[in-house]
């Protein structure tokens, strides 16, 4: 991926990287698509937030009738808005509670992954020689690994719990992150203004957090986007699966209980709200991903 | 061409060795006894240690895993916990299953994402097909393979009931090789294939479309067009230039979409070695989890080396080079 | 795709009715005449974010058959976008106005299917040599073959033996049609793109800028071959160029463009010797020529200022600017398209021009001159 990224900023000072997140968020609000994703982001985060208090039950409380038998597979009601489950849960509640999940494991994995790609991808493009091809020798090892296989295993073996599951998340998505920051690094790296800064006798921690990092702020942002994606992914099929935290409920494991209970025909309200609340997650990030990805590379804007 | 496959080759034996001993260790580091299973049904203390031995449990690590690397060239895996047998016969069977939607669905995916992908980057740059095309393909792309699993499974088994929804092969039909070439056995595919389609193809449409649009600018297209060339093919030209970075950035979906194949073998009970692979891992049979896992890491390997090669073939300048 | 079904060892060897299908096929392509182009009025438009861009105004000139042109001027004149209007590739945004007769057909406003006829069989387009013109992922060969096969009803084999021939006339091998672009040097691509262009002996050629991106001895290689092909095939062509040289030695007639008009069009002799337009008077001086012996050195004079911006035309004689015989009358009216003989400029003061082509040789002439910016 090519990249023209022009630098308006004092060759030998270079500008803050905040500065550049800034100025980075702002040109992502040009495009439309961006907008509608960061907008479902934001009440998507809103709602994770308010969950416990929104919630009108306890997601893993029985239901009872008022006979006194468990309220199973009930169709939306005044009383639950989405149904009940096969166990006789509110599905509202577990929706909700839905959103913390998802929110939480991407944001841990984002930050998680975003930090160790970059790490690795700077050091690796700055750095170079033995220092690179250590690093892409041990990113290529991974880059081997098939995700979902070994987060299966992994899980497994390990037990399941959320931790682990954003344990695994995160020692498997750095490793394309790292090979993307790292050319972008490479680009950043032979820039006249960086030789520059050298010649002036900056130290290589200068360059590094004011000229080059500000400089791939923009392919890290797309990176971390599309590991949240990733994330959210992941952690959805490990669910439904069956592979999930039991203790925590997730709407990946709310479509394997669905699955599993034979009742996917039925009881639509059990599935589509699960269904349509990652599907949108996703899609979000995956619009604002692609605005990004078009801004990096000019040879795709309108002509 | 010859030093580029055997290079890619050396490359690939590589991967999957390392794929390997990275499960060894993993495998190692559980905290179940898996001999616990077996303990329940009674077995004496030395019987016990006889089937550790014969499974390569006992040593020190670095024996066991020189056991494990010869037991793996020999094709042996062990044999399965639960179901007493060798693995390799309880997966052989498996795997030409899930090859069965894996290449159909990986081949097809490919192609019709590239047409349409195609269609969408020569169109009108804003205009209604760009726009939709794009929107759809990344809403598509956003939606979990299980989701798609199930969304199909909903609509057109339960509700429309044109297809089934469960299985390979309805009970009682033709057994061995012949059956694959039954219209059952079609009926059972086609949800699980197109499952795997609609997953594949959006990735696919998007890079050769961007690829497309980053292409039909350039000036070699004007001269197709001088020359009088139908719009259909000026717009193929395109299209082939786009080929190679898309096989390019299509690595990742393509390692993806085969593990992928995992979830949809369990939405659709289709009979595969992911489907196994997950059924074993809950069991706790690891020889045949360790076994499952080697082949999807194969699959997605041999994957890898065949768009490796298509790629040695399309561009004239990495050959020659 | 990179593969044909031929037998690659011997590219003679070929059946006797892919023979007979050649000879049919030479047969008609050499039947085609040379053709003659007029061209009125022609105004190419843009439509830009910073309002429309008038990129050629009202330009007019005839290619007479079997003919060359040349068509001068400097970076910016708009010559190239004459040319991209001609074979109807023009950006979306442009609008073009006016018409292009080519044998009494008009080839401007054409729909996709009518411009698809005509493209390279009737009018045909020599690009720059550029890595970029040919397309990197099919050899050379597939390349000439794709354009004679989009026209012409004949089997692959004999759309080879053709591309040979074409190959023969630019003196390149024939085994090198087998050859992917990157694997050509500047010279042979050039040549490559002369014989594609040459693929369907269409009547009319527009050569753009055919060796801007060559070195001195390749141009000299590359024009004197086109003059070999012209002398040879008789077809009408456009020579675009910003080097007046070369239309000196090729060229029977020469239009000068200016800021997207035309300052002056004749015979090259007489444009040459005796210019009409101070435009033309001033490109002259700009190309450097041999001292002789015994005679003063001509000193390199250019013209000082820049091209007007075309979004905002100015009101008059868009050289004003930059002339240094300029008045106020050249400043507020545009000039009419005077007739002098065969020759014809856009100038006010065009009875003036021998006394101008006298000052025009003082470099101080030129040094007074305060050109806009």
């Amino acid at each position: 991926m090519s990249q023209i990224i022009v630098s308006d900023a004092d060759p030998i000072k270079g500008r803050s990287v905040l500065g550049a997140m800034g100025q980075s968020l702002r040109m992502l609000m040009t495009d439309n698509f961006a907008v509608v994703g960061v907008s479902v982001l934001l009440a998507f985060a809103v709602i994770a937030i308010a969950a416990p208090w929104i919630a009108p039950y306890e997601p893993f409380k029985a239901m009872m009738t008022e006979s006194g038998r468990l309220n199973r597979l009930d169709p939306p009601s005044s009383l639950h808005l989405l149904g009940t489950t096969s166990f006789g849960n509110d599905v509202l509640s577990q929706f909700l509670h839905g959103f913390r999940v998802a929110l939480l494991v991407g944001l841990v994995a984002a930050i998680a992954v975003g930090l160790i790609s970059t790490i690795f991808g700077v050091l690796s493009g700055y750095f170079g020689g033995y220092v690179d091809d250590a690093l892409m020798r041990l990113t290529d090892i991974a880059l081997s690994i098939p995700t979902l296989p070994f987060s299966i295993v992994a899980v497994a073996l390990l037990g399941p719990s959320i931790e682990n599951i954003i344990l695994v998340i995160t020692v498997l998505f750095w490793r394309n992150g790292a090979r993307i920051i790292r050319s972008a690094v490479l680009t950043e790296r032979e820039r006249v203004y960086v030789k520059w800064a050298r010649a002036a006798g900056a130290s290589h921690f200068h360059i590094i957090t004011r000229h080059i990092l500000p400089n791939i702020i923009r392919v890290v942002f797309l990176w971390v986007t599309m590991s949240v994606a990733f994330a959210v992914l992941t952690e959805a099929s490990l669910s439904f699966l069956g592979l999930g935290d039991p203790t925590v409920i997730s709407w990946g494991q709310m479509l394997n209980t669905a699955f599993s209970s034979g009742n996917l025909r039925t009881a639509w309200w059990w599935v589509i709200p699960p269904s349509l609340a990652l599907v949108m997650l996703v899609s979000s990030l995956y619009l604002i991903g692609r605005a990004y990805e078009e801004q990096t590379n000019p040879r795709l804007r309108r002509r | 061409m010859r030093a580029y496959i055997l290079r890619r080759l050396a490359q690939s034996v590589l991967v999957i060795w390392a794929v390997t001993t990275i499960m060894f260790f993993m495998f190692r580091i559980m905290p179940a006894d898996p001999t616990a299973i077996l303990l329940e049904r009674g077995l004496t203390d030395e019987a016990r240690q006889a089937l550790l031995e014969e499974w390569g449990l006992t040593g020190s690590i670095w024996q066991q895993y020189l056991a494990y690397l010869t037991n793996l060239l020999q094709g042996e895996f062990g044999s399965s916990f639960l179901y007493r047998k060798p693995v390799w016969e309880v997966l052989t069977p498996l795997i030409i299953n899930t090859l069965w939607i894996a290449v159909p669905g990986l081949l097809l995916g490919a192609a019709l994402g590239a047409v349409i992908g195609t269609a969408v980057g020569w169109a009108r740059r804003g205009g209604k097909l760009e726009r939709s095309g794009i929107f759809l393909a990344t809403v598509i792309r956003g939606v979990p393979n299980f989701v798609i699993g199930i969304a199909l499974l909903t609509i057109f088994s339960s509700t429309l009931g044109w297809f089934p929804g469960f299985g390979m092969g309805d009970p009682g039909q033709t057994v061995g090789f012949a059956r694959y070439f039954t219209l059952d056995f079609l009926h059972h595919l086609a949800l699980p294939l197109i499952a795997v389609i609609i997953y594949f193809l959006p990735e696919n449409l998007l890079l050769m479309r961007s690829g497309v649009v980053e292409n039909r600018t350039e000036d070699y297209i004007e001269l197709v067009r001088a020359k009088g060339v139908p719009p259909r093919r000026v717009a193929w030209h395109a299209a082939r230039n786009s080929m190679l970075p898309l096989i390019t950035w299509l690595f990742p979906a393509l390692a993806e979409t085969i593990a992928g194949i995992v979830v949809i073998e369990i939405v659709f009970s289709w009979p595969g070695v992911g489907r196994e692979l997950v059924l074993a891992v809950t069991r706790q049979d690891y020889p045949v989890a360790q076994a499952a896992f080697f082949l999807l890491a194969v699959m997605i390997v041999i994957a890898n080396l065949a768009a490796d090669l298509a790629y040695g073939k399309l561009d004239p300048r990495v050959v020659y080079k | 795709m990179a593969s044909l079904a031929l037998d690659r060892s011997s590219p003679r060897r070929m059946s006797e009715a892919n023979r007979h299908e050649l000879a049919e096929l030479n047969h008609r392509l050499e039947a085609k005449p040379a053709a003659r182009l007029k061209v009125e009025n022609l105004s190419v438009t843009y439509a830009t974010e910073r309002g429309p861009f008038y990129a050629v105004d009202d330009v007019s000139f005839e290619v007479r058959p079997a003919t060359n042109l040349g068509l001068v001027g400097e970076s910016g004149c708009g010559k190239s976008t004459v040319v991209k209007a001609l074979m109807g590739l023009q950006p979306d945004t442009a609008w073009v106005g006016g018409q292009a007769l080519l044998d009494g057909d008009n080839i401007l406003g054409l729909g996709e299917r009518a411009l698809q006829q005509i493209r390279w069989s009737r009018i045909s387009l020599i690009t720059q040599s550029a890595m970029n013109s040919l397309d990197p992922v099919y050899c050379i060969g597939d390349q000439i073959i794709e354009a004679i096969r989009a026209h012409e009803r004949v089997s692959k084999s004999v759309a080879w033996a053709r591309a040979e021939d074409m190959f023969a006339l630019v003196g390149l091998p024939a085994s090198r049609l087998f050859e992917f672009p990157h694997q050509f040097s500047g010279g042979m691509r050039q040549r490559t793109v002369i014989a594609m262009a040459l693929a369907l002996n269409a009547g009319m050629l527009l050569a753009d800028e055919p060796t801007t991106a060559l070195d001195p001895i390749m141009q000299s290689q590359i024009m004197s071959r086109i003059r070999g092909i012209h002398e040879q095939m008789r077809r009408s062509m456009i020579l675009v160029t910003h080097d007046i040289a070369v239309v000196a030695e090729t060229c029977e007639d020469t239009v000068v463009m200016y800021a997207g008009q035309v300052a002056e069009k004749g015979p090259t002799n007489d444009v040459l010797k005796l210019p009409l337009h101070p435009y033309t008077m001033g490109l002259q001086n700009a190309f450097p020529r041999l001292p002789v012996r015994g005679e003063p050195r001509q000193p390199l004079i250019s013209i000082p200022g820049v091209v007007p911006n075309l979004h905002t035309p100015p009101k008059g004689c868009r050289f004003a600017g930059r002339c240094p015989f300029a008045t106020d009358k050249c400043h507020s009216e545009p000039p009419p398209l005077v007739q002098v003989g065969h020759q014809s400029a856009t100038c006010h003061y065009v009875d003036r021009a021998a006394e101008f082509r006298v000052l025009a040789a003082q470099p101080n002439t030129w040094r007074k001159t305060k050109a806009e910016a």
